[in-house]
Order: structure tokens, then sequence, then C-alpha cells
């Protein structure tokens, strides 16, 4: 196991909560599904993130590796769901706007 | 057979009879209903059986993952087998009543297989929730619970209202849900708690314990549609009845009233917990209590006379009377299964749900009427119907530990009796005001019905054997034993004698002499009439602030729009100064 500072923990933890915040933000703020994903899987990258941190952080890099393979296995199977639905979203209405968003949303793509 | 695999079939085939109805049903449309029969009768019947192997200890069911030493633990003692066995049994008579129930939907376009496979995995969930030992599979049932409802409840998914009230059950059941996350995790981290056993048997000094009660109390009272998350229940009616049916009697809200009496031994010594749940309790029991009378939907007086109920149930389980509210929970899964498919009929016959659009249905539908008129006058608790027993005791438990918690749900008790009959009143007696040409129901769904009018004519002969369960396998919750003779005594001597004499009064006079006044439509200009029928509507303004969470992201989402500068560079670079900052903020050892 490498010798770990603690600016190492620092970078790993900051990248961790600025990925959430920003998959996040793409989550709620945008209108358009495909960014709804990709935000949604820029805050799954966050959370896997802190998962390696924390791993190392407590002497268990097994355990947390063991985890992280575990969430991206199920995070391949989510996106192909939610973007098999998206495709059949467009299917039937011809856009990728979110259902039941306000008019106030702009910039679909 | 073993016990820890006869849990495992109770748990996995309706879970597997999920994936299988598709299945069955891509090959032969036809074949769907009968084998998700199959399934759930199968349920039914592993679950009855572990209801004749009870043992106090868990037993290791599978060693799941054993590099976090966490294994698949099972608990088959009285509470949470007669628990699974109230899910696998009802599960099991919807699923049969169904059949015929849910025609009209596959001729309205609806996906018979999807409806199935929920129903089945919704069984199957909720089973595993009662038997589970170790936390972490009691938390991923519990979710599977909330997810099933959320599908189920907006299963008419083309009617925007259904859509809405499934989002919102899944919002509100979520929000407190965290509670519950919250508490395996302090449990497991600073305890290395994984079990419910090891839980019981943790030392009342651990530090986590306060943390956990309330988390868990938050979680089971979203669950149980208990004040103040309670607004999620009446507009889960959305739903097909028969779902309604299945989350109001054999899953779902009994999650939340099990899950504290579960855990009661481990949390009583945490200060305010037991008095939050008797008053939570007793505050649900009465607002319920009024939603139903001001209601003149059918179903939504159901609703709210389910948020009644499970008030009696937290609040004598608050009184340290777990026994009492556990039989009141097989009490009220039976009178609230009957009562809500009696209501199925007589919706579908009616065309409404609108009880001033019925009436006089009894001389048509005289199984389902009488059927209903069973179901309601246990609900009301008069002898020797089931709910008398089980409100009676309730009302003794709460008697020995709060006076004016007792006042208060005798009053209740009243209402009870009172809201009860005028919803069999306006349905089934009186004037017919509409539905001309209504018919009795056809056979799956009259003989679902008839059998569940027997069971809650008769189970009140459960509580010696019940109540004797109790005692042998659960020795940390200390249950006194009970025969008929004993509970009868102690009722006679007892001042709820006097509650039971003052419901049955109320009946009486209600039926005889007053029955013309409930067909009297309130007038639609007094003024005092619809604020008080609006504020009950809207849950006294609690319905507003979970439209507030409900609505929450999309508010979020427009104010955090505003972040967006349109100019990449310059939101880059937020987001690359946003990363600085955590990193030298986390650095420099301020957290």
């Amino acid at each position: 196991m490498p010798a770990l500072t603690d600016e190492f923990l620092a970078i790993t933890f900051g990248a961790a909560l600025a990925f959430f915040a920003l998959g996040f933000f793409a989550l709620v703020a945008r209108a358009s599904l495909l960014r709804i994903l990709l935000g949604l899987e820029i805050m799954g990258k966050g959370v896997t993130l802190a998962l390696v941190g924390a791993g190392f952080a407590l002497g268990q890099p097994s355990t947390s590796q063991a985890v992280v393979i575990t969430v991206i296995a199920i995070e391949v199977v989510v996106i192909a769901i939610a973007l098999a639905m998206v495709v059949r979203w467009h299917a039937l209405t011809g856009t990728l706007k979110a259902p039941g968003v306000g008019a106030r949303r702009t910039e679909v793509s | 057979m073993d016990v820890g695999l006869l849990s495992l079939l109770a748990i996995f085939v309706p879970i597997l009879g999920s994936a299988a109805v598709p299945l069955v049903a891509a090959a032969s449309r036809r074949a769907a209903g009968p084998t998700a029969v199959a399934f759930a009768a199968a349920t039914g019947v592993f679950t009855t059986l572990l209801l004749f192997d009870l043992r106090p200890a868990p037993v290791i069911a599978s060693s799941w993952i054993p590099t976090l030493g966490l294994s698949f633990d099972v608990r088959v003692d009285a509470l949470s087998a007669s628990v699974a066995a109230i899910a696998g049994i009802l599960g099991a008579l919807v699923v049969l009543y169904s059949t015929a129930y849910m025609r009209h939907a596959a001729v309205e376009g609806y996906s018979l297989p999807r409806y199935y496979a929920y129903i089945l995995l919704f069984i199957g969930a909720m089973v595993g929730l009662a038997l589970a030992d170790s936390l972490l599979a009691f938390l991923i049932f519990w979710e599977t619970v909330g997810l099933c409802s959320f599908l189920l409840i907006s299963f008419y998914h083309r009617d925007p209202k259904a859509r809405r009230a499934g989002i919102k059950a899944l919002a509100v059941t979520q929000a407190g849900g965290i509670g519950l996350v919250v508490a395996v995790v302090a449990l497991w981290s600073q305890h290395g708690i994984t079990t419910f056993s090891a839980l019981l048997a943790a030392s009342p000094a651990a530090a986590a314990l306060p943390l956990a009660a309330f988390g868990v109390l938050a979680a089971a009272f979203a669950k149980s549609a208990q004040f103040p998350f309670h607004p999620w229940l009446p507009d889960a009616m959305e739903a097909p009845t028969t779902v309604s049916a299945l989350i109001h009697a054999a899953t779902m809200v009994n999650a939340g009233v099990y899950l504290v009496a579960r855990t009661l031994p481990a949390f009583s010594g945490v200060p305010l917990w037991l008095e939050t749940v008797l008053w939570v309790g007793v505050a649900s029991a009465l607002l319920g209590a009024v939603g139903a009378l001001a209601e003149r939907d059918l179903k939504r007086v159901l609703a709210y006379s389910t948020i009644s109920q499970l008030g009696f149930m937290f609040a004598a389980v608050g009184a340290g009377a777990m026994f009492a509210g556990s039989f009141h929970l097989l009490s009220q899964a039976l009178f609230k299964a009957l009562l809500f498919l009696a209501a199925g009929a007589v919706i579908q016959a009616a065309g409404s749900r609108d009880l001033f659009k019925m009436g006089g249905l009894g001389a048509t539908m005289r199984l389902t009427s009488v059927s209903f008129l069973i179901g309601a006058i246990s609900m009301a608790g008069i002898p020797p119907l089931v709910g008398f027993w089980s409100k009676d005791l309730v009302l003794e438990g709460v008697l020995h530990a709060s006076a004016p918690a007792f006042l208060v749900l005798a009053g209740v008790a009243l209402l009870t009796a009172v809201y009860a009959l005028r919803a069999w009143w306006l349905a089934f007696a009186g004037s017919a005001r509409g539905a001309a040409g209504a018919h009795e129901a056809p056979l799956p769904m009259v003989s679902v019905v008839a059998v569940l009018a027997g069971a809650t004519l008769l189970a009140g002969v459960l509580l010696e054997p019940m109540s004797a369960a109790f005692v042998r396998t659960l020795p940390a919750y200390e249950v006194a034993s009970l025969t008929l003779a004993v509970a009868l005594t102690a009722m006679l001597t007892s001042s709820t004698v006097g509650v039971t004499l003052a419901v049955a009064g109320v009946a009486a006079y209600l039926l005889v002499v007053h029955r013309a006044r409930f067909e009297r439509e309130p007038a639609p200009d007094a003024a005092l009439a619809r604020g008080l029928t609006r504020a009950l509507r809207s849950g006294f303004g609690l319905g507003a602030f979970f439209d507030i969470l409900v609505d929450g992201f999309a508010r979020l989402g427009r104010a955090m729009l505003r972040l967006d500068t349109r100019d990449l560079n310059l939101n880059s670079g937020a987001v690359l100064g946003t990363l600085a900052l955590l990193v030298v903020v986390f650095s420099s050892g301020v957290i």
C-alpha cells in the first residue's frame, strides 16, 4: 500500500465532492434527459471516488475495491435501463425534454 | 422442513414469481393470472408453515457476504411470523381477487403481467422484511416495499393524479426512510451491530442508540402514514382497489408498526422515545377518525380509518403493550382487507367512489353488504368480532400507561363507530342515489370477501394461541400470557367495558334512530363545514408541506440554473475553482 499523505486524501475527497455537486447540478437544473443521465453518472463517479478514498484512509483498500467494482457494475445496468427509457421516450414524444418540467427551463438539445 | 430453507422459500418464491409472470405471459397472455395465483398461494402456504415452527433465536439461512461478516439471518418468532403470514395469506387472497377485478384494466390497455409482477415482488419484499434479522437485508426489503408501493400506486400511469400520488408516496416514505439508513449506519459503524438480535442485546448506554431510535421512528411513521407524514395515504387511493387492500392490510403500512414493535426493548430506555410513539399514535388516531368522518369518497374514508387504526397500534406499542399492538395489527389487517375488497366490488358496481352517489346497494349486493357490515362493526370494536378484542386490549394497555391518552382514544373509539357505520349506511342502505343496474360481483371476488368476513367473525379465538406463542418466543418483550377468559375478565373489570358499551350504544342509536341524517349531503354554502372539510383534505396544511417536498427538486433546479453563466470557459473555471477551494479547505485540516 502506498504511503498516504493528507494532500492525497484532500484531493480525493475534494474531487469527489466537486463531482457530486456538478452531477447534482446537471440532475436538477437541466431539462435534457441525456444531460440528466450524464449528471447522474457524474454524481455516481463522485461517490465511487469517495469510496476509494475511504478505503485507503481506513486501510481497507481491498474491501473498497470490491464495493467500487460492484458499484460500477450496477451503474452500467442502471444507465442501460435509463437509456432504453430515454430512447422509448424519444420515440413516443419526439423530444428529449424531461416530462413535467416547467417552461422556465431552457436550452433543450 | 428446515426453518431457514422454508423462510428463504417464503421470501424468494414470490420474488422469483415476479420475474416468472411476465415470461409466462410472453408465451401465453392468459396464463399470467393463474401463474401469479400459484406463486402467491405457495407463499401463503410457506408463511403458514412457518407459524408452526416458531423459535426465539435467529437462524442463519445463508452466509451471504462472509468477507464483511454479514450473513442472511432470519428470525421466525411469533411477531415476525405473524406479520409474514398476514402478508403471505392476505396477499394470496388479493391476487385471487385481482384475477376478476383487474379485467377492466386489461381492456383499458394496462399491462396485467406488469401488475402481477409488482404485486408478487411487493409480497415477497414484505415477507422478507418481516423475517430478516440482518439489518442490511431489512433495509433492502424496506426500500423494495417502498419502490413497489410507488409502482403500484401509479399503476394507472396515464392518469396524472395517479402518477403524482405515487411520487408523493415515494418522496414521503423515502424522506422518512433516510432515518432508517442513518440508524443502520450508526449502529454498524459505532457498535458493529448488524442484526436485530445484536441490537436487542446492546447495552442501553450505547452512544448511537438515541440517534438510531429516532431515526427508526421517522422511517416507521413515514411508512405507516402517521402524523405528520400521513397525507400520502389518502392520495394513494388513486391506485387500483386491490393495491389499496394490499397496502393497508398485508404490506407497507404494517412495516412501520412491525419495526417499532421489533425494536421496542432496545429503544424503550431512550428518553422520550416511548412518549413520542404513544402521542404520535394518539394524535394520528384522532386525526384519522376526524378525516374519515368528513370524507365523501369511500376509499378515502377507509384510508383515513387506516391512519386512525395504525395510531391505535402505535399508541399500544408506546404504552409498552406490544402484544396488544400486534394483535390489533392482525385484526386491522383482516377487517381492512375485507372492507377494501368489498368496497372494490361496490365501486365497480356503482361506477363511482362517491358515497353520495351510492345508496341502496344492499338490495342487489346482499353478500357484499353483509360482509362490509361485518368489517365495519369489527372496526367499531363491537363484541364478539376480532376488532373488539384487539381494540380493548389496546385501550387497556394505554390506560396502564397514561390516562389522558386513554381518554382521547376512548373518544376516537366512539368516532370509529360513527364513521364505520356512516360508510356502510351511505353505500348499502337508505335510498338509491344512482348506480342503477348494480349487481353482485363475480365469483372470485365474492368468495374472497366471504372468506375474509368469516375470518373477521372468528379470529378472536386466535387471541389465546397467539399470546402463548408471543410469551414462548419473545422473552425480551415482557408479554403477559392471556387466555380469552382472563382477557374478558380484565376487560369487564376495567373501564374499557364502558367504552365498549358506549360504542355499542352509539352504533345502535345511529342505526335505529338517527340513520336518515347520514344521507343529508353537506350544504354547499355552509362556510364552517366547507372550511373544516378543506382543512382536513389538505391534512391541516401538511399536504402543502409535502407538495413542497415533491416540487422541491424542480424549484431547486430553477434556482441552480441561475449559477449557469452560459459561457463554457466561466463554467469550467467555476468547477475547477470549487475543486481547488475544496482541496485547500480539506488539506488545511479545518474539517
